[in-house]
């Protein structure tokens, strides 16, 4: 989090992490097409040929002036491919907070189980403790019909009552509001914010 | 990010970048967090582009650290990208900030490091004091705040 007193900007730096195709750069998409244009930003992609996200996404979103401070939250993705990882470390650097965006199918648990993993394992490196840091979960495809149950995931990634967790489908919207409204709010609780 | 920047240390970069951008007769001059948020600049950029090439030019100096540190370079590695007009150089200021500079080709590139040099000192200087002033203040929690906050995400998103 970094307040500029001269511009009275409050910037934070949210990350959207996750296994690869899980949507995670659906959730910008989304924000995206419905935020107003006045207060968002474009969405910066560094993608592959093949339309998968490269080094990040990112996109720059505000709001309007709260005790004369402006939020801006720059939201970014991480690449979710296994080989990637070198690139996910480097996006987490300085996060305020994250969303770890789940695929809910059966076959993508091992995906989700390893990005989590691997997502704490950075931290780590980077001597970020989780402690310190709001991590919401959103299981996503929620739409789709090999899904497993919210409880199972919930077990298998060992979350327990008190860590937050959205049901989405990304790409009609619901649930995308929620997961990062449900973040911002933490990571303002979690700051001192003196105006 | 550990530095706790006031009004009076904003002053002080604002006029340290004043100097590198008339001394080097440079496009811009832009100064970021390395987790990519911008702090201040001076020059000819677009408002809305500065959060964009914060993002952009502290992922790009992130990546090129991490492949020096993977092939052993120890030294600080830069980036300067050259174009037809311009070139864009970034450098890494300390652990927490990144310095850029776009600058006509028909300034030596010597001439911008020799007035680099300067700068860097001035803004470790700010830095190590916006440090110390982060271990000294402690800011009270503003409940009304993230209350108005959650009011106005409301609306946003129109829950």
């Amino acid at each position: 989090m970094f307040i500029n007193p001269k511009r009275r900007e409050l910037n934070l730096k949210i990350v959207y992490y996750g296994p690869a195709r899980g949507g995670k750069t659906t959730n910008l998409q989304y924000i995206h097409n419905r935020a107003d244009p006045k207060l968002c930003g474009d969405l910066v992609s560094l993608k592959t040929h093949e339309d998968r996200t490269l080094f990040f996404d990112y996109m720059q979103m505000e709001l309007g002036k709260i005790k004369g401070l402006t939020p801006k939250f720059n939201l970014y993705t991480v690449p979710g491919q296994v080989y990637y990882s070198a690139s996910r470390k480097l996006i987490l650097k300085g996060a305020d907070g994250i969303i770890f965006v789940a695929d809910s199918q059966q076959d993508r648990l091992q995906a989700n189980l390893r990005a989590y993993r691997d997502m704490f394992q950075h931290l780590k490196e980077l001597r970020m403790s989780p402690k310190k840091i709001p991590i919401v979960v959103q299981f996503n495809k929620r739409d789709l019909p090999n899904i497993m149950p919210v409880k199972t995931l919930r077990a298998a990634m060992r979350l327990n009552g008190q860590s937050p967790c959205f049901e989405s489908i990304a790409i009609e919207g619901p649930g995308v509001y929620e997961t990062l409204k449900m973040t911002i709010g933490l990571v303002i609780k979690r700051a001192k914010i003196a105006t | 990010m550990s530095l706790y920047l006031t009004i009076a240390h904003m002053e002080q970069i604002e006029e340290v970048l004043d100097t590198l951008f008339w001394d080097t007769e440079a496009k811009a001059v832009l100064l970021a967090y390395d987790n990519g948020q911008f702090i201040s600049h001076k020059g000819e950029l677009a408002e809305r582009d500065l959060a964009v090439l914060s993002a952009l030019t502290a992922a790009q100096l992130s990546a090129t650290l991490e492949v020096a540190r993977l092939v052993g370079e120890r030294s600080r590695f830069q980036v300067l990208q050259e174009g037809v007009n311009h070139s864009v150089y970034t450098l890494a200021v300390n652990e927490d900030l990144l310095l850029v500079i776009v600058f006509s080709n028909q300034i030596p590139l010597g001439l911008v490091r020799m007035v680099l040099r300067q700068t860097l000192e001035q803004l470790r200087q700010i830095a190590a004091d916006a440090r110390s002033a982060a271990d000294e203040d402690e800011p009270e929690e503003d409940d009304e705040f993230a209350r108005l906050l959650a009011d106005e995400l409301d609306d946003l998103f129109d829950m």
